[in-house]
């Protein structure tokens, strides 16, 4: 018995889908400290969910592991931490813990609950890449049996005139991988 | 069998200009942070903007010369940071703000991979890379990543490490969580006020090869997360027994071969008892609990680069068969008093393998370990 991968299709959101995602979080309980970030990343991986294949339904969530890429992480929730802190001297704890590169992948696995491995990464335009290569990892490791890689990025506008280069402005995609077991 | 085997080594903190320095500030006990701050030494002059890249690369040079590399081709490169290039641009961006008709030029905006591209090139690194910005826990993901490639074959080299420089969004935003202390960190004790914030690189030289007497291995390792909080541990400490199970069980070892932890023991009251709670859980129903020491009394908390940072302690005290003293603790709380802190220099057998735990916890919920050994037979 030999294992395989299993690369599900990629999910690929719209620009309207990433709108609506965003406008459709406001008033939610649950969302009302989510960044950008994390309400993409929410959306996305609900959609993740739904093509999940049936045979890794039953994987438990600790049986999940979670690679996000991401080139910019939380400028946003950063430029909101420095411009309370320039313009009124307040140091806000809620932008300073949405600041963190890794705070939607602490979101993330909060709201889904998943207690397998998770790591964020940064590789400018390989961020993809090495995201779905460490989920790969995993599952070859047996660290799981099912693993997800997103790559999402969300820069506000009022940073894009500093950006000397831009490997991403605003992007949600994601795929979901597993093993399967062959005769070969 | 051949195993991921420590090359070469070497780390800069406040705490010392290299490793050496900084296993005898450890050794001794001496705390080297001022007012809860740990920044470089100045004669590194790591104090420009640049000062993270410099950084990376006088550690990661000095390791690769230890491990008598003369290039890394085809040599994997794991960097992992917290903040990056950060701390030149928060200044350029706090003064756009407060003049919004100024420029920008002087100081652009770095996306955080960028450090990474800038080293890989600076030292004509071949093969694959990565970042890792897992928080607290990134260079120690980042070196239980290394080993994984090794194992899985995908080099026979990995140069992997850490780094962070202090800047204004991490001082001031621990700040507002309420975790900094201006008193030297006192982890684990029962009187602990805090954590101290600092500056660290640090770069480990692993090669796939076969481990002979003398020989640090770093055998295995593994991750879990909390699902809990963004920004507190969870209090039982799911996540951090169950990354120290799992790394055992990466390395094929058992609860009973762990002689000592390396704790992740920041001196927060949150930290320290969740740490304290995974570690007895794990560990009771064992005759001799292992030694349980953290070392951040001396160099600070350096965040992204902690684990590197610990990591390299780790090799200087197994290659000296010695256990550090967890400086700043004297008297346990209710929970932290359930496990063995170790309050002296402790000797280890030179005539049995010795195998530490090395821990962290992070933000996010982002918990890892490492399992080392070093080779007795």
């Amino acid at each position: 018995m030999n294992l395989k991968l299993l690369e599900q299709p990629e999910i690929v959101l719209s620009p309207e889908n990433i709108q609506r995602a965003w406008q459709e979080a406001q008033g939610q309980p649950n969302l009302r400290r989510a960044t950008k970030n994390m309400v993409f990343s929410k959306r996305l991986l609900d959609k993740l969910f739904e093509v999940q294949p049936a045979h890794t339904k039953s994987i438990s969530k600790n049986r999940m592991a979670l690679v996000l890429g991401t080139a910019h992480g939380e400028i946003g929730a950063t430029t909101d931490y420095f411009r309370a802190y320039t313009l009124e001297q307040i140091a806000k704890p809620i932008h300073f813990q949405n600041s963190l590169h890794n705070s939607t992948l602490g979101f993330l696995s909060i709201h889904y609950q998943l207690t397998g491995p998770t790591f964020a990464v940064s590789t400018l335009n390989e961020n993809y890449f090495g995201a779905l290569s460490a989920a790969k990892d995993s599952l070859l490791l047996k660290e799981c049996d099912l693993a997800i890689a997103l790559c999402i990025d969300w820069v506000p506008p009022e940073v894009i005139p500093w950006m000397k280069s831009s490997p991403y402005l605003t992007i949600a995609k994601g795929k979901i991988i597993s093993l399967e077991e062959t005769q070969e | 069998m051949r195993s991921a085997v420590v090359k070469g080594v070497e780390s800069f903190s406040c705490a010392g200009t290299n490793l050496e320095e900084i296993w005898k500030a450890v050794a001794v006990g001496q705390p080297k942070t001022e007012n809860g701050l740990g920044y470089f030494p100045r004669s590194l002059n790591l104090l420009s903007t640049s000062g993270f890249h410099k950084a990376c690369l006088m550690s990661a040079s000095a390791a690769i010369k230890q491990a008598g590399w003369s290039d890394l081709k085809n040599t994997g490169l794991i960097l992992a940071t917290t903040t990056g290039y950060l701390a030149g641009w928060e200044t350029g961006l706090m003064d756009y703000f407060r003049a919004p008709t100024s420029k920008a030029d002087s100081t652009p905006y770095s996306p955080l991979g960028l450090c990474l591209e800038d080293l890989s090139e600076t030292l004509q690194q071949t093969g694959p890379r990565l970042l890792v910005t897992s928080a607290c826990a990134a260079s120690t993901q980042a070196i239980k990543i290394a080993v994984d490639w090794l194992k899985l074959g995908k080099v026979d080299r990995v140069l992997v490490g850490g780094a962070e420089v202090l800047c204004e969004l991490t001082k001031s935003g621990f700040g507002t969580l309420q975790l900094l202390s201006t008193e030297t960190c006192r982890p684990f004790d029962k009187t602990r006020s805090g954590i101290n914030l600092s500056e660290a690189a640090a770069f480990i030289a692993l090669e796939k090869t076969e481990a002979v007497v003398g020989d640090i291995e770093i055998l295995g390792g593994a991750l879990a997360s909390d699902a809990n909080h963004m920004t507190a541990p969870s209090p039982t400490g799911a996540g951090s027994q169950t990354s120290m199970r799992l790394a055992l069980q990466s390395a094929h070892l058992s609860l009973e071969d762990v002689n000592w932890i390396h704790a992740h023991g920041t001196g927060s009251d949150q930290n320290d008892k969740a740490e304290a709670i995974a570690i007895q859980s794990l560990f009771s129903s064992g005759n001799e609990p292992p030694w349980v020491c953290s070392t951040k009394a001396i160099h600070g908390h350096a965040l992204g680069a902690s684990g590197a940072l610990e990591t390299s302690i780790c090799i200087a005290a197994l290659r000296k068969n010695l256990i550090p003293a967890s400086t700043g603790f004297i008297e346990g709380d209710e929970t932290t008093r359930q496990i063995r802190i170790n309050q002296e220099l402790r000797e280890t057998s030179r005539f049995k393998d010795t195998v530490l735990l090395k821990n962290t916890l992070g933000f996010g919920g982002v918990n890892a370990s490492l399992v080392l050994r070093r080779r007795a037979s």
